[in-house]
């Protein structure tokens, strides 16, 4: 079967559905190599950066922050802020925004069937980077009351869209798929459509503005992380329970309906999880393309569909790639900084083109 | 012997290595570029200005001046109706479709050094016949730089500044804004960026900014983000917000740039601009 046709055949018409029964071992022992790595590769790309600090230097520190550690300090405070407070929450961020984009983008490749889906299908990015962009243009609104706007501007202008597509879609007491698709699209199209007006006529400098749609971590803070964890490893946890239930979505909605799947109600929740999931990660992260959309291609082609293993092994694909992504973004130039959305792009599109070529053969 | 002979007509090369020359002073200018319109104004030819850019603001007389887009997206037809007999632009690329209606093109690139500001005076000066005010406004720009350098010179080495722009875009040295630091004998940390970058907070915390200059809205950061709490500026209380007004002081081009000049050095050397 070819990598775009992964639906498993219906049998003949009439008859009953072919799903066989395989015992399914639960993938332990991937999932924790997995997620040990994602944590070395995090490790070693805190240890590197633009400002070059040597190895030993990097574990006395790190050692120094354990309770029952003393060390004398012999490394310049900036060392101290720039791996505590700089490079950690960034790698952190970025492991939890790759996880969030790769398991939304692989339950949406599920949910609607269809290998191009990424989590910015329904107008999540597009309405996130419309509330981001009124806050950037806007200096009065930057900060109100000690708050930083820009984050919640970004989340709810996504949620709003998904909102609003949903609201044209559903149909009686169902959603359509298409429909749904169709006004994500619109509501996309619209939502870019202000955005650049915005831009525009705004007289403030547009890079600002530009990077944070283009996506980066260069802002990232602790508190980032914590505001978002919450939202990431629900997510990810509820879209984890599914895992069954979207392998059965595979089949045509009739044939899940009869093997007892309440197809409405997963469609309903998967999109609002993943939608969540993915509206935290852009309001700290901006739009970064190409992990929600190839991270799960690359699990399928190495471990498979069953969507209980794609989806944990997607979210460690996500979260190691955007790492090293990101510490692409932030030695490539340098005392300069790509947006990470580039560095992704510039890697995601080869790998798509290739896989498609690859399945071509098949 | 006769009537005396006529000045030769200036001659202006444009950023893209055209000469243009000035048979006839032109009386119907459209500038898209507010130093080019302070400039007029200040050397008396405002009234020949009919048309600017939708942001022009300084002086307050332009409010009543046409506006036709700017320089990246321009009302082509607006242009058209007004018949002038020059147009100024930073940006070429609709030059040609201008140069079909007829309407001649001046196009050249922002100055990126602050010593380049009085030869535009002067070149508007020799455009536009106003030779004597422009040079009267050159050379009054000259006294105050150096005035400025005077003033300055019991400095060796000014504080180490950092330009943020919003999002720790910063500018290098080869940008008009880096240029007035090393005017102002600042240590710009943004010493090896090119034009315009993203800078690195690990480099920003490395380099340790005495002063932060920020355009407005960019400074709220540097009291929120942990990282930076150690930066000298930032314990010192030297982040300087710069309000919309000042902002436009030291980034217009134009003969307003000595008070931009004369506003930052009084950020960065408060004990000798009190």
């Amino acid at each position: 079967m070819g990598i775009l046709t992964w639906r498993r055949d219906a049998g003949a018409p009439g008859g009953e559905a072919a799903v066989r029964t395989v015992a399914f071992a639960y993938p332990w022992r991937r999932l924790v190599v997995g997620a040990l790595v994602v944590v070395l590769v995090g490790l070693l790309a805190a240890g590197v950066g633009s400002v070059r600090i040597p190895p030993v230097a990097l574990g006395k520190i790190l050692a120094s922050r354990l309770p029952w550690v003393n060390i004398d300090a012999s490394w310049p405070a900036s060392w101290d802020t720039i791996l505590w407070n700089i490079r950690l929450p960034r790698v952190v961020l970025a492991g939890l925004v790759g996880l969030a984009l790769a398991v939304s983008g692989a339950t949406y490749q599920g949910l609607f069937r269809n290998p191009l889906a990424d989590p910015y299908l329904i107008g999540v990015a597009a309405g996130a980077g419309l509330g981001a962009t009124v806050v950037l243009v806007t200096p009065a609104l930057h900060f109100v009351s000690g708050v930083n706007m820009l984050p919640i501007a970004a989340f709810l202008g996504a949620l709003l869209a998904v909102t609003a597509a949903y609201g044209v879609a559903r149909r009686g007491g169902g959603l359509p798929l298409t429909t749904l698709i169709l006004a994500g699209v619109a509501v996309a199209a619209m939502a870019s459509a202000v955005t650049s007006l915005l831009m525009i006529r705004s007289n403030p400098d547009v890079r600002p503005l530009l990077s944070w749609l283009l996506g980066g971590f260069g802002r990232g803070q602790w508190r980032d992380v914590l505001v978002v964890l919450p939202y990431i490893v629900l997510g990810f946890l509820l879209m984890m329970a599914y895992g069954r239930t979207l392998n059965l979505l595979q089949l045509e909605e009739e044939e899940a309906k009869q093997l007892g799947v309440n197809v409405e109600r997963a469609k309903l929740l998967l999109i609002v999880v993943a939608s969540l999931t993915t509206a935290a990660a852009v309001s700290v992260s901006g739009l970064i393309g190409f992990v929600g959309l190839i991270a799960p291609h690359a699990v399928r082609l190495l471990w498979g569909y069953d969507y209980r293993s794609l989806l944990p092994m997607s979210a460690v694909i996500g979260a190691g790639f955007l790492i090293l992504a990101d510490l692409l973004a932030r030695t490539a130039v340098g005392s300069g900084e790509l947006p990470v959305g580039i560095v992704t792009a510039f890697c995601g599109a080869p790998f798509f083109l290739y896989l498609l070529r690859r399945s071509r053969r098949m | 012997m006769g009537s005396p002979t006529p000045a030769p007509p200036p001659i202006v090369t444009d950023s893209n290595g055209n000469t243009v020359t000035f048979l006839k002073a032109p009386r119907r200018i459209v500038a898209l570029d507010s130093a080019a319109v302070e400039i007029l104004y200040a050397i008396g030819a405002g009234d020949r200005l009919v048309g600017t850019h939708d942001f022009a603001s300084y002086p307050p007389e332009v409010s009543d001046v046409p506006k036709v887009g700017d320089s990246f997206n321009l009302n082509v037809e607006k242009v058209a109706e007004l018949e002038p007999d020059l147009l100024y632009t930073m940006f070429d690329m609709q030059n040609p479709q201008l140069e079909a209606l007829g309407i001649p093109v001046l196009y050249l690139k922002s100055p990126t050094t602050v010593e380049a500001i009085p030869e535009r005076i002067r070149m508007w000066g020799r455009i536009t016949g106003e030779v004597e005010a422009a040079e009267g406004l050159a050379g009054m720009m000259e006294a105050s730089f150096a005035e400025l350098e005077e003033r300055l010179a019991s400095v060796e080495r000014g504080p180490r500044v950092f330009h943020d722009l919003g999002d720790f875009w910063t500018t290098g040295p080869d940008t008009f804004q880096g240029d007035m630091y090393r005017l102002l004998k600042a240590e710009n940390i943004a010493y090896d960026v090119s034009g315009w970058a993203q800078f690195s907070a690990e480099v920003l915390v490395e380099r340790d900014p005495e002063v932060v200059i920020a355009t407005f809205g960019a400074a709220t950061v540097y009291g929120d983000n942990p990282a930076l709490a150690g930066l000298s500026a930032v314990k010192n209380d030297r982040v300087y917000s710069l309000d919309v007004d000042l902002t436009t002081l030291i980034s217009v081009e134009g003969p307003r740039i000595v008070e931009g000049l004369e506003e930052l050095a009084r950020l960065l050397y408060p004990e000798l601009f009190p």
